[in-house]
């Protein structure tokens, strides 16, 4: 019987490249360094420091350059850890795939949906606006902003668009794709930061005469945290090496707004009362999270597009 | 970074699909897997030695041994489009994926040319002899012993759990020859023919199932020493490397993904709807988890073929989240079928058996976390 050809050729590669590596090791860097002098701004308020500093080093425009969007991605992540009070990834990664025009320094994402908030609309001077079918890009002139209090980790409002403002559409289907890529890698930088933070405090814990990170309790959460993040990083990763893969980016959406709330739960959980107070940081994270968890309708929106997309009505 | 396949992976796949079509036996199930009589014995057995005369059983091994020195990815698809297909290979894709590569690579000449042809050619069915009654998640604290008698072993113990047992013909077997302090010193690999004098397999009644765990008993079973895998006393690290292939190279999410087809389908048939909030929502969610699955695994095999140290806790990642996974399948059979997902001709019943048994095969959920914990998170063991 004739034997069958074999793939010889390899193409799947699913690893980051060096440069990426470089990437990343350039950012952290750079805001590591950012912040020896510039301390993390209040809760629920922009960092504009980080923005600026990030936008001057060029990682707000890499997809204008010629770089992909797996290469923001991985900005967002990092940026989410050493950053996350800046709007990063509405600036450098949905506006330049949705948008045409440069965008301006600070991009809010929005939509009409009851219920919604949208993070950094008051700092906005330009918002991707998504309604139930269609899509707008709104300048600073052509909404109107209705401030909201949070704790969560944003500032946030209510955005309208004026009446009879011109606005300019947008593909509603690649603005919510792009959208939930980074959602998901803003979500898996926070899920990872987290984890790492609580790992080092229960490191060094000690009650009843032994580090609390050596009970299997603890460090199973923490474990769990830490796979929450690295699927969701690599999912959102993956959503981004093809933007046209709607599905890939609701299944990024769908675990990143799932997961999310158990690494939220799991990392105070077994920080105790001090992961409470702003002077630990954690709440730097998981406030974030708590509020990155609704985005796009949450997890039941999210998997109900994943269902949709992958077995249409048609096939049903 | 680069997720696509390549042509010639794209016409593997389309192959494979094409062979399964015809030469799959009507009716194969995924629970068919453990073979547990002797028509799907044979069926597997005729299944693997067609897939061996096209060339598609063992592509990625070097040529010597009756490979193509195929890309390892070419053996992944492989394994995703037979898991999914139920996995008709039943044990011999444990022999393809990872004990022929074991001994491959520490296996003397005499023990390629015994052990490896008949591998290859799809006629040979291994078990591995590895939990005991009190060695499980503490796979050290083995007991089996090997004692030397000249040219041979005389092997004594008892091993439990043991899948595929009553049809193997070879057993990848784990014993102790040595005591010492460090359980993990001391801990030999035998190849064992199933046939040697002195092996007894009986099985144990498992939620209905036939032949799906074993015990194999070991009374004074002499052993030739040409048949141990590697040095005397040095199995344990041997065998960390190749558990960790084992959580990696089976493609369970494979299985997850084409279950969830056939849940829809099965729901179709039974005029439920599922468009309907709760059933799209599970369904959205477990094909996530999938999703979430396979990219991890796929990370996994990168670092495997590139021989990165970082492989062993990838495997750990990847297997913690395939649990996760198996679970949430579950939970959409069960959401969207209901007690119907139970029936035994349904395809959710072998998802309630998967939700449980993928965290305790091939290393504990709890034993993947605690390497997570220890070796990504560098916390404390005491």
């Amino acid at each position: 019987m004739a034997s069958t050809e074999v793939a010889e050729e390899v193409i799947v590669d699913a690893k980051l490249s060096s440069e990426q590596e470089d990437l990343i090791q350039s950012i952290r860097g750079a805001l590591e360094r950012h912040r020896i002098t510039n301390p993390y701004p209040s809760p629920s308020t922009i960092d504009v420091g980080a923005l600026k500093l990030l936008d001057s080093l060029g990682y707000l425009d890499i997809i204008e350059s010629g770089g992909s969007p797996v290469d923001v991605v991985l900005v967002i992540e990092a940026a989410a850890a050493l950053a996350p009070g800046a709007p990063v990834a509405a600036r450098a990664l949905v506006a330049p795939i949705v948008i045409s025009s440069a965008p301006p320094e600070v991009v809010a994402l929005g939509t009409s949906w009851a219920g919604s908030l949208c993070r950094f609309a008051n700092e906005a001077e330009g918002i991707l606006y998504l309604g139930n079918d269609d899509a707008w890009y709104l300048r600073g002139d052509e909404f109107t902003v209705e401030s909201i209090e949070s704790r969560w980790g944003y500032p946030v409002g209510r955005v309208t668009p004026r009446d009879g403002s011109t606005t300019e559409s947008v593909e509603a289907k690649r603005l919510l794709t792009a959208w939930r890529i980074a959602l998901a890698a803003e979500i898996g930088g926070l899920m990872e930061a987290a984890t790492l933070l609580a790992s080092a405090y229960v490191s060094e814990r000690f009650q009843f005469g032994r580090s609390i990170g050596s009970i299997q309790t603890v460090q199973h959460r923490l474990a769990r945290s830490y796979v929450a993040s690295q699927a969701t990083k690599w999912l959102a990763r993956r959503a981004a090496w093809d933007v046209d893969d709607h599905e890939a980016a609701a299944a990024a959406a769908c675990y990143a707004t799932s997961e999310a709330p158990e690494v939220l739960a799991s990392v105070q959980q077994v920080c105790g009362a001090i992961g409470f107070t702003d002077e630990f940081g954690l709440t730097r994270f998981t406030a974030r999270l708590a509020m990155l968890q609704t985005e796009l309708g949450g997890p039941w929106a999210h998997a109900r597009s994943v269902a949709e997309l992958h077995w249409p009505a048609s096939t049903r | 970074m680069d997720f696509s396949w390549s042509d010639a992976e794209i016409e593997l796949r389309r192959k494979l699909r094409t062979y399964v079509e015809e030469n799959l036996r009507p009716g194969w199930r995924s629970i068919d897997r453990d073979v547990h009589n002797d028509d799907t014995i044979e069926a597997s057995l005729q299944f693997c030695r067609g897939l061996a005369e096209r060339g598609l059983l063992t592509p990625a091994w070097p040529v010597e041994y009756g490979g193509k020195a195929a890309s390892r990815w070419a053996q992944i698809v492989i394994s995703e489009e037979l898991r999914g297909a139920g996995e008709p290979r039943g044990p011999q894709y444990t022999n393809v994926n990872w004990i022929g590569p074991a001994i491959m690579k520490l296996g003397t000449e005499e023990q390629k040319a015994e052990f490896l042809p008949p591998i290859a050619a799809g006629e040979a069915m291994w078990c591995q002899g590895f939990s005991e009654p009190d060695a499980g998640s503490d796979l050290s604290a083995l007991r089996t012993f090997a004692e030397r008698d000249g040219d041979e072993y005389i092997v004594n113990g008892q091993k439990i759990w043991t899948s595929y047992a009553a049809a193997a013909d070879y057993c990848f077997l784990l014993v102790r020859t040595a005591r010492s302090d460090n359980p993990r010193d001391g801990i030999s690999i035998l190849l064992v023919p199933m046939d040697t004098a002195g092996i007894e397999v009986r099985e144990i009644a498992t939620l209905d199932i036939d032949h799906m765990l074993h015990e194999v008993f070991f009374h004074n079973v002499r052993v030739p020493v040409r048949f141990r895998l590697g040095e005397e006393n040095q199995g344990w690290s041997i065998i960390r490397t190749l558990l960790a292939n084992e959580r990696t190279q089976s493609s369970l999410h494979e299985e997850v993904n084409r279950s969830l087809n056939d849940l829809v389908n099965e729901a179709r048939q039974l005029g439920i709807a599922i468009d309907e909030p709760q059933s799209s929502a599970s369904l959205g969610k477990a094909a996530s988890w999938v999703a979430a699955s396979r990219v991890l695994n796929y990370v996994a095999i990168q670092a495997l073929s590139d021989g990165s140290e970082h492989y062993p806790n990838l495997a750990s990642v990847y297997k913690a989240s395939s649990v996760q996974m198996a679970g949430k399948a579950n939970e959409a059979f069960l959401a969207i079928l209901g007690a119907q997902s139970l029936a035994t001709s349904s395809a959710g019943d072998y998802r309630m058996i998967s939700s449980i048994e993928t965290g305790i095969g091939g290393g504990s959920t709890e034993m993947q976390l605690n390497a997570i914990a220890w070796q990504v998170l560098k916390l404390p063991k005491k």
